[in-house]
C-alpha cells in the first residue's frame, strides 16, 4: 500500500505523495485517481512534494483502536501548492503555519508511512 | 414535502443498558405507535436505521411487535442513518406508496472510540483513522479562521450540559463548568473529553402518515414534516474518513439545510429551535453558520450572545445535544426529531422553548452525508 501512497526512501529521507491532477478542472486528489471525482475527466499523476504549509497542527493523545502507532503522537494537515490539504503524521512538533516537507517515516518498528517535517529538523539524540 | 405528518414519536433513553438493541428498538417503536394511536397492523412499511448491529436488524426488532408481512427495510449511513431512513419513509408517504410508515433508529454502540468509520487499513495502522482527530482539525481551522477560542468550545459543552439537566432521556444530566471542560482529559488538541460526545445506546422512532390519513384517524397532535434535505459527498466536501481535502471546501450541512428549508417553504428566520450534530463542541459552532443561524465568522459571537441557550433567540440543542445525550449512531437523528416534535407540541416542561412553532434538526455522518429536517406545528 505504501508504494501507492508515497515515493521511495529510507526513514528520514525526503519523498513525495503520489497524487493526481484533473486535466480538465485542475482539482488535485490524494491518493491518486485515474479520473477526476468531480468532473469525470482524465487525471494525470502528480508528485506532491512541497514545500507545503502546515495548516493544522494537532495530536492524538489517547490510543486509538487498530493503530500500531503508540499515542501520544503528532498529526497535522499540510496544504500543498496544488490546493490540496493532506492529513498526516508529524515529525517533531511543527506549529501551524510552518513550512513542511514530506518525508518517509517509521512510526512503529518496521512501519513505513509518509509524514510532515520542517526542513532541517534534527531529531533529539539520546546521549 | 407535501402533506406528510409525524403522527407519533417514541424514544428509548440514550445511555448504557443491560438489554440489547432489540428491546430498545421495541420500546421506542411501541412508544411511537401508541403516541400515534395506531397498532403495528396499521403500518404499511417500516424503515430501520442502524449502524453496528447484526444482519436483518430491523426485522428482528419488528418481530417482537408483530408479524404483519409488510416490508421492513434497513438503512445505514453512519451518523445520518436515521435521517436517511426518515427521508425514505417520508418520500414513501409523500408519493402515496404508503399511508402509515414506522421509522425507527436504534443503536447499541461499544464504549470508547468508534472502531471503524470507513477508514482504509493504512490510515488505521498508522494512527490516522481517528474520528476525534477529524473533529480536532475542524476545530483548529475554526479557531484559526474566526475569533472562536478554546474557551468558546468549552462553553458549548457547558451550555448543552446545562440543557440536559432537565432531559430524562439524556445520558449525562449534570452541569459542568468551563474549567472542568478545559481540565478534562485531552484527546486531540484543542478537544478535551468533555468537548466530545460519547457513542452509546438508545433508540427513537416516528410514525409518519399522509395528512389525509392522519385526519381520517383523528390523530391528536400531528406535526408537519415540512422539509427534508439529504446530501452526500460532493467534489469539494470533506469529512471522515477522507485523508485529504480541497483548500477551498464546501459544506454538506449547508447544502442539506438549504434544501430542507426550501422544501419546507420557510427561511431560517422562521426557525424557533434547532437540534444539531454536536459530535464535538466545534461542530456545533460550525453548524451555526452552516445552517444559516449566523454568518461565517460570527459563530462564537452568536454563542456568547446567549442566543443559542434556552431562553435565547434561537436555542440550539435544548435536549442537551449529543454532548450530553451521547450518540447512538443509528438513533441520533430521530432522537433530535423526537425532541423537536415535543418542543413544537409544547411538551418539554422546564426545557421548553417558549412558543416553539418551527424546529430544525441536523445530522452529519462519516462517509460524507448530512440530513436536515424541518418540522412545524
Ligand atoms: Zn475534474
Amino acid at each position: 500500500m505504501s508504494d501507492e501512497l508515497f515515493g521511495p526512501g529510507e526513514p528520514g529521507d525526503p519523498t513525495y505523495l503520489k497524487g493526481s491532477v484533473c486535466r480538465a478542472c485542475g482539482r488535485a486528489e490524494f491518493p491518486r485517481r485515474a479520473e477526476c471525482p468531480a468532473c469525470g475527466a482524465e487525471s494525470e499523476p502528480v508528485d506532491l512534494e512541497g514545500p507545503a504549509r502546515l495548516r493544522v497542527s494537532s495530536a492524538v493523545l489517547a490510543q486509538p483502536p487498530g493503530s500500531k502507532v503508540q499515542a501520544p503522537y503528532g498529526v497535522g494537515v499540510a496544504e500543498f501548492p496544488q490546493g490540496l490539504c493532506v492529513i498526516g503524521l508529524l515529525v517533531g512538533e511543527p506549529a501551524a503555519g510552518a513550512t513542511v516537507e514530506v518525508v518517509v517515516h517509521e512510526p512503529y518498528p518496521g512501519g513505513r508511512i509518509f509524514a510532515f517535517r520542517e526542513p532541517g529538523f534534527l531529531p533529539a539524540v539520546a546521549i | 414535502m407535501k402533506d406528510v405528518v409525524i403522527a407519533g414519536v417514541g424514544i428509548h433513553p440514550f445511555g448504557r443498558f443491560e438489554h440489547g438493541y432489540r428491546e430498545m428498538g421495541e420500546l421506542a417503536a411501541r412508544g411511537a405507535l401508541a403516541d400515534a394511536s395506531v397498532g403495528i397492523q396499521d403500518v404499511d412499511m417500516v424503515f430501520v436505521a442502524n449502524v453496528g448491529a447484526e444482519m436483518a436488524k430491523g426485522h428482528n426488532v419488528v418481530d417482537r411487535i408483530g408479524r404483519t408481512g409488510v416490508p421492513v427495510i434497513n438503512v445505514e449511513a453512519a451518523c445520518a442513518s436515521s435521517g436517511s431512513g426518515l427521508f425514505m419513509a417520508a418520500k414513501m408517504v409523500e408519493s402515496g406508496a404508503a399511508d402509515v410508515v414506522l421509522c425507527l433508529g436504534v443503536e447499541k454502540a461499544p464504549r470508547g472510540f468508534i472502531a471503524s468509520s470507513g477508514f482504509d487499513q493504512w490510515q488505521i495502522e498508522n494512527g490516522l483513522g481517528v474520528n476525534p482527530m477529524y473533529f480536532a482539525i475542524q476545530a483548529q481551522e475554526l479557531v484559526a479562521a474566526t475569533d472562536a477560542t478554546v474557551e468558546d468550545l468549552a462553553d458549548v459543552s457547558v451550555k448543552n450540559h446545562r440543557h440536559a439537566v432537565d432531559n430524562p432521556h439524556a445520558m449525562y444530566r449534570r452541569e459542568v463548568t468551563r474549567e472542568e471542560v478545559l481540565a478534562s482529559k485531552p484527546i486531540c488538541p484543542p478537544l478535551t473529553l468533555l468537548m466530545l460526545c460519547a457513542p452509546n445506546e438508545g433508540a427513537a422512532a416516528v410514525v409518519l402518515m399522509s395528512r389525509k390519513e392522519a385526519e381520517r384517524r383523528g390523530v391528536a397532535a400531528p406535526v408537519t414534516l415540512a422539509g427534508l434535505g439529504l446530501v452526500s459527498r460532493g467534489p469539494d466536501d470533506w469529512f471522515v474518513p477522507a485523508p485529504a481535502y480541497q483548500a477551498e471546501r464546501t459544506s454538506l450541512s449547508a447544502r442539506a439545510a438549504t434544501a430542507a428549508l426550501e422544501d419546507a417553504g420557510v427561511t431560517v428566520e422562521d426557525v424557533d429551535v434547532v437540534e444539531c450534530q454536536d459530535t464535538d463542541a466545534a461542530s456545533e459552532l460550525i453548524a451555526y453558520s452552516d445552517l444559516g443561524l449566523c454568518k461565517p465568522g460570527d459563530e462564537a459571537a452568536l454563542l456568547r450572545s446567549g442566543a443559542t441557550a434556552l431562553g435565547g433567540r434561537i436555542p440550539v440543542n435544548p435536549s442537551g445535544g449529543l454532548l450530553s445525550k451521547g450518540e447512538p449512531l443509528g438513533a441520533s437523528g430521530l432522537g433530535q426529531v423526537h425532541e423537536l416534535v415535543q418542543q413544537v407540541r409544547g411538551r418539554c416542561g422546564s426545557r421548553q422553548v417558549t412558543d416553539a412553532r418551527v424546529g430544525l434538526g441536523h445530522v452529519m455522518g462519516a462517509g460524507h452525508n448530512s440530513c436536515v429536517v424541518v418540522v412545524h406545528r
